[in-house]
């Protein structure tokens, strides 16, 4: 069977992928629980629509001239839309991260 | 920190102000708990901000190439050596940032490792260690100003 490694990496890769993140984001929402805080929550709902509609705006844009007619502009801007994507994950998830650590920072030091 | 929640935490030591976890009952115990969590947030951002420069310096080799790539397409019209360049690119991409990459991810694992032990202290009340646990609604209710006190008693 002479199945592509690549297309196997993906389709291995991105359920892969999609599950860690699920995780984790129900154990942000379950830490955030923990502290009774409601912004934590909102911060990580953000994060993750904010994710959603720029990947949802890209493959609707791939999808919409076929990708056997990506032409070489075409392919360079996507490169440039995928890294601000890239960016703008790394920016709101340290965001919310932010907010973790300094509900978790403000823990009084315990009592000898 | 949203205008209702400013000054909540940071006044934890008035277990009046704080309708939050009661952070007078947190011994040394518990605080062992608490501080690998810590731990493994700000190993998580710090792995965000290698991410952040990870593509700020994409962008920038994105930026630097632009001119000889509309060069390349505009002038000669030579639709296959540019797609070769942006391959090219990509594997560069990859391969420079592969160093970064291989910190973030170790940094990553070990941050989710020591954040997937959620403190099951004073407040945590879990009913379960499984992450998928049912979500307390309780926690999440509108709070409402109690206009009818018992004035009459």
């Amino acid at each position: 069977m002479n199945f592509p490694v690549a297309s196997l990496s993906i389709m291995v890769g991105i359920p892969l992928w999609l599950a860690s993140y699920t995780a984790f984001t129900l154990f942000l929402l379950r830490l955030a629980r923990f502290f009774h805080a409601r912004h934590l929550p909102k911060r990580i709902s953000t994060v993750t629509f904010i994710q959603v509609l720029f990947l949802g705006m890209l493959f609707v844009s791939v999808g919409a001239d076929g990708v056997g007619n990506i032409t070489p502009e075409r392919l360079f801007l996507m490169f440039v839309g995928v890294t601000v994507i890239y960016l703008s994950w790394a920016l709101t998830s340290i965001w919310g991260y932010r907010g973790f650590y300094k509900m978790l920072g403000n823990l009084p030091l315990p009592m000898p | 920190m949203f205008e209702e929640e400013k000054g909540r935490y940071y006044h934890y030591d008035v277990p009046g102000e704080s309708d939050s976890v009661d952070f007078s009952k947190i011994n040394a115990v518990d605080w062992t708990k608490i501080k690998h969590v810590r731990a493994g947030i700000l190993l998580l951002m710090i792995d965000k901000i290698i991410h952040c420069l990870i593509a700020v310096s994409c962008l920038v080799i994105l930026a630097m190439m632009y001119g000889s790539f509309i060069e390349e397409v505009g002038q000669h019209g030579n639709r296959a050596g540019a797609l070769g360049m942006l391959v090219a690119f990509a594997m560069g991409v990859f391969c420079l940032a592969s160093c970064p990459v291989v910190i973030s991810g170790i940094l990553g694992l070990i941050g989710t490792a020591l954040c997937i032990d959620v403190p099951r202290v004073t407040g945590a009340r879990g009913r379960s260690s499984c992450l998928l646990s049912v979500p307390r609604w309780s926690a999440w209710r509108v709070r409402l100003p109690v206009t009818f006190s018992r004035s009459w008693e």
